[in-house]
C-alpha cells in the first residue's frame, strides 16, 4: 500500500491562498486553501502565494495561464519544479483602480510527462479598494 | 460588478458542457456576446434563468434558503442530470457550500473513502438504502466567493423511475477567523442547520425517466464467454451505472464496471457509446448503440491482439488489495474474494496476489488460506444490491478457472514499514511468531524477510521507486538517494544477506525504480524485478496496470498455482511492464535458460520475439482548460513512442548499459529481434522497451568467474547503506537497533568484498 489509509488528499498545511498538489501519478490539482485573499490597494503589485506539494517527483515547468481580465494585470511566472516534495511560489496582481474581478487560472505541469500535460483550473475573486 | 458575475455564469455553463450536459449551443455564444456588448448583469440573469433548478438566498447568519427555480425537475433512473443553481449572497459571505437532501443514499463516504456507509447502530443498512433514492452533489468548485450573485452547478442522481417527491437544500460553512480542529466550519454549519426550524429546503415533484436491464453478450474472439471491463456512456458522456451510488463489485472510482457474459447494466432508452476491454492484451472495442424500448441486449466481441499464454507466459499482479487505500478505509472492512476475483478476471490476469495490510489486517486475514483460489464471482450483499434496484445474477464464464487469487501479506502499516513495504508471497502462516497485534512485529524488515523465507515464501519490496528518486533520468546513475520513503529501501541490506528475492515496480519513473536493481545485478546478485499495480492505492484503474509474465510449462492452476508461478519466476524466463508490449523467447545464442556459462569472452547473439501495440496516432493533447487525467502516466507504452511515429525502441542491455537498439513498429505483430553483442566479462543481459517492458536478465559467467561488473555499483550500494541508516535507524526499536546495525555492517562488508573483486570501475 502506498499513501495514507484514509483521505489521501487532505488539505495542504500552508498559509498561501493557493495550493498545487501533484500526486504520485503526476496528476495536478489546484485548490483554494482556507487562507483568504485580502483586498489590495490599487497601483501596486501584490503577491499571492502558492504552495506546491509534489508527491510525483515531477520536474520541469509548472505553467500558470489566464485569459486577460479587464481591470487587473496578472504576472504569472512559470515555476520550475525541482521534484522536491514542497516548493513555495507566487503570482502577482495589480489593479489600476478599485474593482472586483473574477480570474480563472489554469495550471499545467509540463516536461516530466513527455509533453503530455496535466492541468487543473481554479478561480479567484480579487478585490481592490 | 458585471465581470465577476459574467465569469461565474460562464464558468457554470462551461462546467455543464464539461460534464456532458451542455446548454443550447447559442446560449454560450449569447453569453460571450454580453461581455463584448451590453455588459448587462440583468441580461446574464435573464439568459440563465430557464436552466436554474434552485434559487438560493443566503441570509446574514449564513443560512441558505432554497426555493425552486424555473428549470423542469426532470431526472433519469440510474443516471445523473445537472442544473444551474443561482446563489444570492447580499451579505457577501465567504464559505464552502454543500448540497443535501433527505433522500441521499450516501453509499460512498467521500471523506473516509469507504464504499459502504458506517452505521454503527444498525446490523443492516438495507432499510436505509431502500428509503433513499436521490443523490445530490455540487459539480465543480463549491466555494461561495462573496459575490452578490454567482452560479453553481448541481448534479442529481435518481435510483428510481417515475414520479418522486423530494427536497433540495444547501449548507454553507462560513469562513471563520478562529480555526477549530474539533469543530470545523462545515460541522458547525450542519449543527446550526439542525437547530433551525425555518424551512430552508425547496420541494419538487421529480419526473424520473425509467430504465431497465440490458444484458451484455460479451465474447472472446473464439466465441467463449468471459468477464470484461465495460464503460458505458450516454451521448452526453455520462457514465452508467452512476459512479455516485455504486456497491461492490462496482467501484465508484472506476469509469468501468466488470460484467460477465449474460450479466446486466440498467439503462434508460437512448444512445450510448460502450467500450469493452479485458486488460492490455486487448484493443479497446467501442460500440455505439441506440437502445429503444424493444432492445434488451447488446453484443460485444472483444479484440485480443496479444496472447502471451499461447507462448507459455502467464500473467500475474503480485500486489493488489481488497481493503484500505482509495476505497475501503473503514479499517475492519474491505471487499470479499468474490469481488476481487471478478476484477482480476476482468483484466485477463491469471494470478492476483491479494495482500492484507495494516488497516484491514484483522478483517481481511480471515481470507488467508495458504492456497490459491478461484471462487465464483457472487455478489457480496445481494440484499443491498436489490434495495438499490440492481437485480442481477452473477454468471459463470468459460474462462473463470483461468484466474486465481492468493491471499498473502504486505508489511505496510507495521512497525518496520518505514524501511520499505515488504511483500511476502506464498506464506503458509501470516502471523509473525510471538505477536498478538501488528505493533508487536519487528521494527526493521530483515527478521520479517527471514521468517518469510523459513516458510519457503518469496519476499521482496513493493513500489520500489519510492525514496529513490534523485532528479535524474540517467540509468544507471550514481547519485545516492535519500531512502526517505517506503520503496526498495532496506533491500540493499537484505539482498547481500540472502533475505530479499525481488522488488516490484512499473509504477513510477524508471530511473528511480531500475537504478537500484541494476546496481545489485552489476555486483552479481540475482534479484528479480516484477511489475505490480498496488491496486487501488497507486493505480485505481484495475488490477494488472503493472504486471509480470512468467514462462511456465503448464498454466498455473489449483491450490498450488502461486507456488508454480513463483517457481517459474525463480528459474525460468519472465518479463514485466504495462502489458502493452511483450518479449517472448529471450535467448542468448538460442539458449533461454537464465544461468549460462561460456569458456571465454566473445560475441553472443541475443534474440527474442517482440510484440507491442500502439494506436497509429498519439493521443490528442487535451484542449486548454480540459483535465488530462487520461494521459498515460508511469509505465505506459505511449510514453515509449518515438516522436509521432508508431515505433518504439527495443534495447539490449549488458550490465545495465545499452549495447544495441532497434526500432520496432508497435502494430501488434510479433517481430524477431536480434543483436550481436560482445561479452567482455561475466555479465547480465536483458531486453527492454523503456517505460513498457523489461525482461529478467540472463546471467552469463565466463570461465567460471562470478559477475562483478562494476566497482562503482558496489561503492554506490555500500554508500547507500550509510544513507539508509541515517534515514531509518531512528525508527528502529532500541532493543533491535544493535542487531540491525550488525546487519547493515554485514551488508556493507559484502559490498566492499565485491568491490575488491570487480573487474572494472
Amino acid at each position: 500500500m502506498y499513501g495514507e489509509p484514509a483521505g489521501c488528499c487532505g488539505p495542504v498545511d500552508t498559509k498561501a491562498p493557493i495550493s498545487v498538489t501533484i500526486n504520485p501519478e503526476a496528476r495536478v490539482n489546484v485548490a483554494r486553501t482556507a487562507a483568504r485573499v485580502e483586498p489590495v490597494a490599487p497601483g501596486h503589485w501584490h503577491p499571492i502565494d502558492l504552495t506546491i506539494v509534489n508527491d510525483g517527483y515531477v520536474t520541469g515547468q509548472l505553467v500558470i495561464e489566464s485569459d486577460p481580465v479587464p481591470g487587473v494585470e496578472l504576472d504569472l511566472p512559470p515555476h520550475d519544479l525541482t521534484g522536491e516534495p514542497r516548493q513555495e511560489g507566487a503570482i502577482r496582481v495589480r489593479f489600476d483602480s478599485p474593482a472586483v474581478v473574477d480570474v480563472t487560472l489554469n495550471f499545467r505541469a509540463l516536461g516530466a510527462l513527455g509533453g503530455l500535460a496535466n492541468h487543473s483550473a481554479m478561480h479567484l475573486l480579487l478585490r481592490s479598494q | 460588478m458585471f465581470q465577476p458575475l459574467h465569469a461565474s455564469a460562464t464558468r457554470a455553463v462551461e462546467k455543464l458542457r464539461d460534464i456532458g450536459e451542455p446548454l443550447p449551443d447559442d446560449l454560450a455564444s449569447q453569453l460571450a456576446k454580453l461581455a463584448d456588448g451590453s455588459q448587462s448583469s440583468a441580461a446574464v440573469e435573464d439568459l440563465l434563468r430557464p436552466y436554474v433548478l434552485v434559487d438560493v438566498s443566503i441570509d446574514e447568519q449564513g443560512l441558505p434558503i432554497s426555493t425552486p427555480g424555473a428549470a423542469q425537475p426532470r431526472l433519469v433512473q440510474h443516471g445523473w442530470r445537472s442544473f444551474l443553481v443561482r446563489i444570492d449572497n447580499p451579505h457577501r459571505l465567504v464559505g464552502d457550500l454543500a448540497a443535501q437532501s433527505n433522500h441521499v443514499l450516501n453509499t460512498v463516504d467521500y471523506h473516509s473513502h469507504a464504499a459502504r456507509i458506517a452505521m454503527a447502530d444498525t446490523l443492516t443498512i438495507v432499510p436505509r438504502i431502500k428509503s433513499s433514492w436521490l443523490e445530490v452533489k455540487l459539480a465543480g468548485p463549491t466555494d461561495v466567493s462573496g459575490l452578490d450573485v454567482e452560479y453553481k452547478v448541481i448534479s442529481l442522481y435518481s435510483r428510481d423511475g417515475g414520479s418522486q417527491s423530494g427536497e433540495l437544500g444547501f449548507v454553507l460553512a462560513v469562513e471563520e477567523a478562529e480555526h477549530s480542529y474539533t469543530r470545523p466550519p462545515m460541522a458547525k454549519a450542519w449543527r446550526r442547520m439542525g437547530s433551525e426550524n425555518r424551512p430552508y429546503q425547496a420541494s419538487y415533484e421529480f419526473d424520473c425517466l425509467s430504465a431497465r436491464d440490458i444484458r451484455f453478450d460479451i465474447r472472446e474472439p473464439d466465441g467463449s464467454s468471459c468477464v470484461a471491463a465495460l464503460t458505458v456512456r450516454d451521448s452526453q458522456r455520462r457514465s452508467y451505472p452512476s459512479k455516485g451510488m455504486r456497491l461492490a463489485p462496482d467501484m465508484f472510482f472506476h469509469e468501468h464496471v466488470y460484467r460477465a457474459t449474460g450479466e446486466v447494466i440498467t439503462l434508460p432508452i437512448g444512445q450510448y457509446e460502450i467500450s469493452a476491454r479485458r486488460g492490455p492484451e486487448y484493443r479497446e472495442v467501442r460500440v455505439e448503440v441506440d437502445l429503444t424500448a424493444d432492445d434488451d441486449a447488446v453484443t460485444i466481441e472483444l479484440d485480443r491482439w496479444a496472447d502471451p499464454a499461447r507462448h507459455g507466459y502467464y500473467s500475474g499482479d503480485p500486489h493488489i488489495h481488497a481493503g484500505g487505500c482509495s476505497h475501503y478505509s473503514v479499517p475492519s472492512e474491505g471487499v470479499n474474494p468474490e469481488t476481487m476475483i471478478r476484477h482480476v478476471r476482468g483484466e485477463g490476469l491469471w494470478m492476483g496476489s491479494v495482500l492484507t495490510w495494516g488497516p484491514c489486517y484483522y478483517h481481511q486475514k480471515q481470507f488467508f488460506s495458504g492456497s490459491s483460489i478461484s471462487p465464483r464471482a457472487e455478489l457480496e450483499w445481494p440484499a443491498m444490491q436489490q434495495a438499490q434496484g440492481m437485480n442481477w445474477d452473477p454468471q459463470d464464464t468459460d474462462h473463470d478457472s483461468q484466474s486465481l487469487l492468493r491471499y498473502d501479506l504486505e508489511v505496510s502499516g507495521f512497525p518496520s514499514s518505514h524501511s520499505g513495504h515488504v511483500i511476502l508471497l506464498g506464506l503458509t502462516d501470516q502471523d509473525y511468531p510471538g505477536t498478538k497485534i501488528i505493533e508487536d512485529w519487528p521494527s526493521y524488515n530483515l527478521p520479517v524477510m527471514r521468517w518469510g523465507h523459513a516458510q519457503n515464501a518469496m519476499v521482496g519490496y513493493a513500489h520500489c521507486g519510492l525514496g529513490l528518486s534523485v532528479s535524474t533520468s540517467e540509468l544507471p546513475n550514481y547519485v545516492i538517494p535519500g531512502f526517505q520513503s517506503i520503496g526498495s529501501n532496506e533491500i540493499i541490506v537484505d539482498v547481500p544477506l540472502g533475505a530479499a528475492d525481488f522488488q516490484c515496480g512499473a509504477e513510477f519513473d524508471p530511473a528511480s525504480e531500475l537504478n537500484i536493481w541494476y546496481h545489485l545485478l552489476n555486483v552479481g546478485y540475482r534479484t528479480l524485478m516484477l511489475g505490480e499495480t498496488d491496486y487501488p492505492c497507486i493505480y485505481d484503474d484495475g488490477p494488472g496496470v503493472g504486471r509480470t509474465y512468467v514462462q511456465l510449462p503448464e498454466p498455473p492452476q489449483g491450490p498450488q498455482a502461486l507456488e508454480s508461478w513463483l517457481g517459474g519466476l525463480k528459474d525460468r524466463a519472465s518479463y514485466f511492464g504495462d502489458g502493452r508490449s511483450h518479449v517472448y523467447d529471450f535467448a542468448i545464442d538460442g539458449d533461454t535458460t537464465r544461468e549460462q556459462t561460456a569458456d571465454a569472452a566473445g560475441p553472443v547473439r541475443v534474440s527474442a520475439t517482440v510484440a507491442a501495440w500502439l494506436p497509429e496516432d498519439p493521443p490528442a493533447l487535451p484542449a486548454a482548460g480540459q483535465p488530462a487525467y487520461s494521459a498515460p502516466v508511469g509505465w505506459h507504452l505511449e510514453r515509449s513512442r518515438i516522436g509521432r511515429t508508431r515505433t518504439v525502441l527495443v534495447e539490449v542491455l549488458v550490465n545495465g548499459v545499452p549495447a544495441g537498439s532497434q526500432e520496432l513498429v508497435a502494430d501488434g505483430n510479433e517481430q524477431a529481434v536480434e543483436f550481436d553483442v560482445p561479452l567482455e566479462r561475466s555479465s547480465w543481459v536483458a531486453l527492454r522497451i523503456l517505460r513498457s517492458v523489461h525482461t529478467q536478465p540472463i546471467f552469463v559467467e565466463l570461465a567460471g568467474r562470478p559477475i562483478r561488473a562494476s566497482r562503482r555499483s558496489a561503492q554506490w550500494l555500500h554508500d547507500s547503506v550509510d544513507a539508509l541508516w541515517k534515514a531509518k535507524s531512528g525508527f528502529i526499536r532500541e532493543a533491535e537497533r544493535a542487531d540491525a546495525r550488525e546487519a547493515y555492517d554485514a551488508a556493507q562488508a559484502a559490498y566492499l568484498t565485491r568491490s575488491d573483486e570487480a573487474e572494472v570501475d
